[in-house]
């Protein structure tokens, strides 16, 4: 059986290279940083303001212009709106779950819950596509610094595409990565000494010649070992970075995980993943957003200045979502007291560099947010351009180990993915 | 000049093969008795392939591998001692009767039925934490009271109710698809062992059928579903137990035992024991014939099944494949033990009962909050979409589909990391050294004790060398410190990492 699996696998990489040949003019991004703003962030209070429908939908609150003529954005985001000529907004989301399982499942792989089967997520899926070209030693997919826990995230792809969590707080003295930096500040050659004496003691694995089982266990251990061993680890050690820098993403945990994001991604790390927590605000809605967009306005800004200054920002695609938004109208009644709930009919995301265009809005919602005005976008049509801008087909073939016979997505919505923000003269299939 | 590389390599090889006193850790210096029918099966197969027959496993291994693999623990440093000291001729049939009765047994066995049977409260499952919790109970105590396996199958099929009131209910909201294929497909992949793909057109419509009735309705307590039949004139699951039990195959003896094997042996009998052909139900193999009728015969006990397992030739066979004979070869023909990583949730748990700090687990399901106790053991978590991120790296099933091969016990880049590296395991393997056993003990014993812990056998006199040098020539607090590195390397290391 794990023979099959073997030359399944060999198979496997021969599909995801024919692929991946699919051709653009520009040259496809190299790496993805998802921003998931889990629980259903506001799109009110961030993307979408509506500052004349009421108090009773904005509570007062504005929307404020950005360097971008003609964009404004909620006054919550006063960094976000210096840079809007980065990114560009999509103002019509769409999809029928309220549910924080089911929508996040279609945002992250494209497809409606059911049929028996869990598909990969996006994260799974770039990773696997990329991880041909990718050399580093860290894993291809790595999330920051929670898993989202609603399903697997490798679906039927298997244990080798999951992605690796790190845990710890970027926001500490030091980021303690579970596993890649070593326990209790351990200098290499103590770890090199360790080593050695650990093969010593390998009576067992000397009485077993050479098989699977004793390969195996080999091969992932010079794997691990050269990650201990390598510069992998510095690029989770944050004190590398100055004062300034680290100030400038905020020292929060969210804006400290924005820039391990950065590092991540100049290692060359092909699809990264930060988890914001606390955007599920069904109670205390308001008072949870100063806090909330606060930190996400400074880190994001932030990220998009860094990546634009280093020149990384064409070659790294960031995109922002949540699995839906929230109601635009408030809820006064107990028990909610001021808050906003599930909201999935109309809501915004928000996608920058990789080739995407910058200062764009794409679609509209109507005067109160509650329905999408024109321009609809499906998940699978965010999904779709974000595998474009990374050089995967969406149409084309998933390779899989359980011998399924699916396309990456399933087909486009009518509206279609979002070519608007490609590049003048850039694939139109 | 390669042929001298290759003479020389060769020589080494021989040297260290040659190494009896480290074989004997493993194994016994007869072979492995060849006493029933199973037993003499399993010969003919090592025959056909030309293994000579095998060595038997030595007493430390096989109190080691009994222990896991009928209880998912490690036998403690005592267990360890008195078994090895025990002189009396009995002493590994009187070792398995004790496993069997152990309430560990009821609690890894109980996760594998959970595991099976896909219980979890989120996507894509969606049973809900009161419905995990009951369906859980309900498995729980079907193993404890050692219901029969067909009336434990035959309560799946038949139930109708409320989900919280008739767990057994939840065996048909248990599956992402509750469509009558979606239903059909996880009944045949958990009863039968197969799944649709093995049979004709008509005969998945016909399965399908079984369950068109099923029907599902809410009530006004939150999350609770009533399964109820929508002709209950006529209750057409009954052909579906109909067909498992039909003679002459009985497929469902067929299915189990497979399943019961793999389950033993983590490794298939003859092929994935989730994904049988129909080949598997008209000729079975000679094994397969007798171990099926053997549980038929033996009213589907699961406890004297995995009696008669533990007892077999191919379970007491050494871990290491005979001289000059291939690893692999000899370990497909069951004539060396398959080696298996332990699964995640063992690990966890040894982890935990040798260092005596409980794991935490996290949940992002935000109603209602469980609160665990931290002397929980990780084997009987009920809730699949309960774990930890240990959990997530050393492949815990994913409970979506139910599928046996959802538990990859194979060993990643990412395992080894963290076992080398995680801050987390260091800072309880720090506390292995306040085990009072330990503190009272001398350098030597100290030793002893660990590997006794760990590996479930006293080390050779050469690893009590190495270790006393290498703590010898130490000073002050690094000198202390070695024990928490020697625990380090014996954790880290292939022997205690495998069931072998």
């Amino acid at each position: 059986m794990k023979t099959s699996l073997f030359i399944l696998l060999s198979l496997l990489s021969a599909a995801v290279l024919h692929a991946a040949e699919m051709k653009t003019s520009t040259a496809p991004a190299k790496s993805v940083i998802e921003i998931w703003v889990w629980g259903g962030p506001s799109q009110l209070e961030t993307f979408d303001p509506k500052p004349n429908a009421g108090k009773e939908y904005n509570n007062g609150l504005k929307a404020i212009p950005t360097n971008v003529p003609g964009i404004e954005i909620s006054e919550m985001l006063p960094e976000l709106a210096k840079h809007a000529d980065k990114y560009s907004i999509i103002r019509s989301m769409t999809h029928p779950h309220r549910g924080h399982e089911t929508a996040t499942y279609l945002m992250q792989t494209g497809r409606e819950p059911g049929g028996g089967r869990v598909y990969p997520a996006i994260g799974a899926v770039v990773a696997m596509f990329k991880s041909k070209e990718y050399q580093g030693e860290l894993p291809p997919y790595i999330v920051l610094t929670v898993p989202k826990g609603r399903f697997s995230e490798a679906g039927f792809l298997g244990d080798a595409y999951a992605p690796l969590v790190t845990g710890g707080n970027p926001a500490a003295s030091t980021f303690a990565v579970d596993g890649i930096v070593p326990p209790g500040g351990q200098t290499r050659d103590a770890i090199k000494r360790r080593m050695e004496f650990y093969k010593k003691l390998d009576t067992f694995g000397r009485e077993l010649g050479s098989e699977r089982v004793t390969r195996e266990f080999d091969e992932a251990g010079k794997q691990a070992e050269s990650v201990i061993l390598g510069d992998a680890a510095a690029v989770f050690d944050l004190s590398l970075e100055s004062d300034e820098m680290r100030n400038r993403y905020g020292r929060n945990s969210f804006g400290q995980a924005c820039l391990v994001a950065r590092r991540l991604v100049e290692y060359g790390v092909p699809y990264v993943t930060i988890n914001a927590q606390g955007w599920d605000s069904h109670k205390r809605h308001f008072e949870t957003m100063k806090q909330k967009t606060a930190e996400m306005d400074r880190a994001v800004a932030a990220l998009l200045d860094d990546l634009a200054k280093r020149e990384l920002l064409n070659s790294t695609l960031i995109w922002w979502s949540g699995e839906f938004g929230r109601t635009p109208k408030i809820d006064r009644h107990a028990p909610w007291n001021g808050g906003r709930n599930h909201f999935s009919d109309c809501f915004s995301s928000m996608v920058a560099g990789g080739g995407f265009l910058g200062g764009k809005v794409v679609g509209e919602s109507d005067a109160t947010g509650e329905k999408v005005k024109s321009r609809p976008v499906a998940p699978q049509d965010l999904l779709g351009s974000i595998y474009e801008r990374c050089g995967i087909d969406p149409d084309g073939p998933l390779p899989n180990p359980v011998n399924l016979q699916v396309p990456v997505l399933p087909p486009e919505s009518k509206a279609g993915r979002l070519r608007e923000l490609y590049p003048a003269g850039d694939i139109q299939k | 000049m390669k042929k001298i590389l290759f003479l020389m390599l060769l020589g080494f090889a021989l040297l260290s093969c040659g190494d009896s006193a480290s074989a004997q850790l493993y194994e016994k210096r007869q072979d492995v008795p060849i006493r029933t029918a199973l037993d003499q099966a399993m010969l003919r197969r090592w025959q056909a392939v030309n293994l000579p027959v095998s060595k038997e496993a030595s007493d430390g291994v096989l109190l080691r591998r009994a222990t896991l693999a009928l209880t998912g623990s490690l036998p403690t440093w005592q267990e360890v001692r008195s078994y090895c000291r025990d002189e009396s001729p009995d002493k590994y049939e009187k070792l398995v009767d004790r496993l069997l009765a152990d309430s560990r047994f009821t609690d890894y066995w109980t996760m594998k039925w959970a595991d099976a049977l896909r219980i979890k409260s989120e996507f894509p499952i969606n049973l809900w934490p009161n419905a995990v919790y009951g369906y859980h109970r309900f498995i729980r105590q079907a193993v404890a009271e050692n219901r029969p396996l067909d009336q434990f199958a035959r309560q799946l099929l038949n139930a109708t109710g409320s989900n919280f009131r008739t767990p057994e209910a939840n065996f048909f909201r248990a599956t992402a698809d509750r469509s009558p294929e979606g239903i059909a497909r996880a009944a045949m992949l958990t009863l039968l062992g197969s799944r649709p793909e093995h049979w004709s057109k008509a005969e998945q419509q016909r399965f399908a059928s079984c369950f068109r009735d099923v029907a599902f309705k809410k009530t006004m307590e939150w999350k609770e579903e009533i399964v109820y039949l929508a002709n209950p004139e006529q209750d057409r699951r009954q052909a579906f137990a109909d067909y498992l039990f039909a003679p002459p195959q009985n497929r469902f003896a067929i299915a189990m035992a497979h399943r019961l094997w793999f389950w033993m042996f983590g490794q298939a009998l003859d092929c994935e024991a989730d994904n049988l052909p129909a080949e598997a139900f008209e000729n079975p193999t000679p094994a397969a014939r007798l171990l099926a009728k053997e549980l038929a015969s033996n009213g589907y006990d699961l406890r004297k099944f995995c009696r008669m397992l533990a007892l077999s030739a191919p379970f007491r066979v050494s871990p290491l494949p005979a001289a000059g004979t291939s690893g692999d070869e000899a370990r497909a023909a069951f004539a060396a033990f398959p080696m298996r990583r332990l699964d995640a949730e063992v690990l966890d748990d040894a982890i935990a009962d040798l260092t005596g700090v409980p794991s935490k687990y996290a949940s992002v399901i935000p109603e209602p909050f469980s609160i665990l106790p931290p002397e929980k053991h990780t084997v009987t978590l009920e809730d699949g979409s309960i774990g930890n991120s240990f959990l997530t790296i050393f492949g815990r099933p994913s409970r979506d589909a139910g599928r046996l091969d959802e538990r990859p016990n194979d060993v990643t880049a990412k395992q080894r990391l963290w076992l080398f590296n995680s801050a987390e395991l260091y800072r309880k393997l720090q506390k292995l050294q306040r085990r009072k056993e330990l503190q009272k003990a001398w350098a030597e014993q100290r030793i002893e004790l660990m590997y006794l812990m760990t590996l479930s056998r006293k080390p050779n006199a050469k690893e009590t060398a190495l270790s006393l040098d290498e703590f010898q020539s130490r000073k002050g607090n690094y000198k202390w410190q070695f024990w928490t590195e020697l625990a380090w390397h014996l954790v880290n290391s292939r022997e205690f990492l495998y069931q072998h």
